[in-house]
């Protein structure tokens, strides 16, 4: 049962979609280096940023005002990243948190995403990934009611496990069904190597070679025939995005 | 050393305890003794009066007057009481000066007190008496002193003394030798395991030789001191190897700033160098996750994730993910699999260190070779074994390829951080697996093998 405070969130998302408004997002990072160059960051990419590098005043904000989105330290002084989030989520706020640690080892990652953060990102990371997740986070997956997924030209049955492009049968491995359907969701987004490790194959570990552009290139190769647009856009040094053609 | 400290050694504490539990044994014992000798000596006493009374109660009156008198006559030391009482009470004969009180006449010794007997006597002294009615109406009494029986004490008493009191100070004075050589002994541990403390990891605890508990309990201290500075030598090499390889990327990417800032001309040539210290940091960082990892691996609390698990499995998934790079790469990746091998692990983990070892083995091998995937039995246990045409590891060089960090010298020019196998190494020793490391039996490459324990056959 979606809870008032639930639909609030959505409706503020859709309002803020639907303007074209800027997303808010509050910063809470106690080291003050990293701060100012996340929020430096951030806000060259369009976003309103209010930072803070306490646990409890970042409590205390999140509970007074609306923010899209939240990163948060896990070490904090004054309240710890995880219990601020436990207190917030105990209180029905639903913002999307992005957990940000020193702290990169699995288990730690799986305490905070169970602790009910949204993603997790060791520090330290590049600020392409960090975008990368903030935007993940705020622009959340297609869902759709139906059993067929259509972005641009493709067309996808989740039930049949089939994937079409304008007719033409797909013939895709389960493991690139996968993939695309993680892409096809995500549309116009960056989607980094990391993110797709973490989220098609479930992988803990960084392969040396270059295990996710091989996959996604014989992905692009059945993708798109001879002449037709490419899919699949790879951003150098960064990842990859699925964009739909004019 | 205080003598305190010796009162409160353990030594000396049993050696005291034990004195006194010996003590009080042997003073249970000697007034057991003394118990059971007065109530034999005072039986016979009263067996003695008891006949005395019925012999003499039997003779006529001038018998018994006689008999009386000799009585008085033999007893020069006041210890016998006689006395032949009249009908109406009257003394007709005897040393004693009236009835005693309380005594009923009934032929049978009782106790009595001998205040009654004797006004001088002292109050706490007691007879035994025994008194008898006689054919005429009159009554006999005898009766016996028995503070005699009180004189036994004497001898009890100083036995007692003679044992006892050297007993007692023999074990006192062992307690405190004992306790005192303890006590040096600990004193020594102490300052050898202060030395320790202080940083001086070559201490050992001296030994004596004699292979009594303290010299078994030094040696194995000694063996823990031994393990602790083994594992500390291995952390300090592995320590350095982590600053060594840390500092390398560091010093390219430092270099590289430092040269651009000086030397660039123009934004973009300024940018690409950054970007290239930018990739020289990230494989600092990468080393640093990859040794978080292994020590995450290493700490074991990752046991708690196990399960059944098919090698079959973990092998198929593994060759379904690396299938398109072996081909970007121009390798054939082959499985070969004889059916299920189910070993108890952790199936991501186990997953985590094949793919790395095959992730290792594609790096490796030269365009148009080949890996291969085998999961099958070895040495009598299930096994999966990384097969490559690459160059392979030469023998010597293999033990250290396990160790962390280490990298054969002949692949430095490939990229990546090194670490892949030192936590395949950290996942093989979580499970209590072996990691074996062999040459192909044809042709150059190397044979990367994990072998899980046997297990006992599976019932039904």
């Amino acid at each position: 049962m979606p809870t008032v405070e639930q639909d609030r969130d959505t409706a503020a998302a859709l309002a803020r979609r639907a303007s074209g408004r800027a997303a808010t997002i509050l910063l809470v990072e106690d080291d003050q280096s990293i701060a100012e160059e996340v929020r430096d960051d951030l806000v060259s990419r369009g976003y309103i940023v209010e930072h803070t590098a306490d646990g409890m005043a970042a409590l205390r904000i999140a509970e007074a005002r609306h923010f899209d989105l939240l990163i948060l330290d896990r070490m904090l002084p004054g309240l710890d990243g995880l219990t601020v989030i436990e207190r917030m989520r105990a209180q029905n706020i639903r913002t999307p948190v992005l957990v940000l640690s020193a702290l990169s080892a699995v288990d730690d990652r799986v305490r905070g995403l169970k602790a009910g953060g949204d993603d997790y990102l060791s520090k330290p990371f590049a600020f392409l990934e960090l975008a990368a997740r903030v935007e993940a986070l705020l622009r959340r997956p297609i869902e759709v009611r139906e059993t067929v997924l259509h972005v641009g030209p493709l067309e996808m049955d989740l039930i049949d496990r089939t994937a079409r492009r304008l007719g033409r049968e797909l013939d895709l491995l389960p493991r690139e069904f996968k993939l695309l359907e993680y892409l096809m969701r995500r549309p116009g987004q960056l989607i980094t190597r990391d993110m797709l490790l973490e989220d098609v194959w479930h992988y803990r570990f960084l392969p040396q070679t270059n295990l996710v552009d091989v996959h996604i290139g014989r992905l692009r190769r059945k993708l798109d025939a001879p002449g037709e647009a490419p899919l699949i856009q790879s951003v150098r040094g960064a990842g990859f995005i699925f964009r739909v053609p004019d | 050393m205080f003598p305190t400290e010796v009162f409160r050694a353990a030594p000396f504490r049993l050696a005291v305890a034990f004195a006194a539990s010996i003590a009080a044994v042997t003073l249970l014992l000697f007034v057991f003794i003394y118990w059971q000798t007065e109530v034999f000596e005072t039986a016979r006493i009263d067996n003695i009066l008891r006949a005395e009374v019925a012999v003499i109660s039997g003779e006529n009156e001038a018998e018994m007057l006689r008999s009386v008198s000799r009585q008085l006559a033999g007893n020069l030391f006041r210890v016998s009481f006689i006395g032949l009482f009249a009908p109406d009470g009257q003394l007709r004969a005897g040393n004693l000066k009236h009835l005693p009180e309380g005594l009923p006449v009934d032929g049978v010794a009782h106790r009595v007190s001998a205040a009654g007997i004797e006004p001088e006597a002292p109050g706490s002294a007691v007879v035994r008496a025994v008194a008898r009615r006689l054919p005429s109406g009159g009554v006999l009494v005898i009766a016996r002193d028995i503070e005699v029986l009180a004189e036994l004490r004497q001898p009890v008493l100083q036995a007692l003394e003679i044992g006892l009191i050297p007993a007692f100070l023999l074990s006192f004075g062992t307690g405190i030798l004992l306790s005192r050589r303890a006590l040096s002994r600990v004193k020594i541990v102490h300052q050898t395991i202060e030395r320790i403390m202080r940083g001086d990891l070559h201490e050992r605890l001296p030994r004596i030789g004699t292979r009594d508990e303290f010299d078994r309990l030094a040696a194995s201290v000694n063996r823990m001191l031994d393990q602790i500075e083994r594992l500390l030598l291995e952390v300090k090499g592995v320590g350095d190897n982590i600053a060594h390889d840390l500092r390398t990327p560091l010093a390219r990417a430092r270099a590289k700033l430092e040269r651009g800032r000086n030397s660039a001309e123009g934004l973009s040539q300024l940018r690409s160098v950054v970007d290239t210290a930018v990739a020289d940091l990230d494989q600092a960082i990468s080393i640093s996750t990859a040794l978080l990892r292994i020590g995450e691996i290493e700490t074991g609390r990752r046991r708690s994730g196990f399960g059944h698990v098919d090698l079959a499995e973990i092998a198929r998934e593994v060759a379904d993910l690396y299938q398109p790079v072996g081909e970007e790469h121009q390798l054939t990746l082959t499985l070969a699999i004889d059916g299920a091998h189910v070993v108890a692990g952790d199936g991501e983990l186990l997953m985590e260190a094949v793919a790395n070892l095959v992730d290792n083995a594609v790096k490796f091998t030269p365009p148009g070779g080949e890996v291969r995937l085998t999961v099958g039995m070895q040495d009598g246990a299930p096994a999966i074994r990384v097969e490559d045409t690459g160059p392979g590891i030469p023998p010597a060089d293999r033990e250290a390829v396990l160790r962390r960090f280490y990298r054969a010298e002949a692949s430095r020019h490939t990229a990546g951080n090194g670490l892949g196998l030192s936590i395949v190494g950290a996942i093989v020793r979580l499970h209590h697996f072996r990691l074996m490391l062999s040459d192909r039996a044809q042709g150059s490459g190397a044979v990367f093998a994990i072998v899980a324990t046997p297990e006992p056959a599976a019932e039904g």
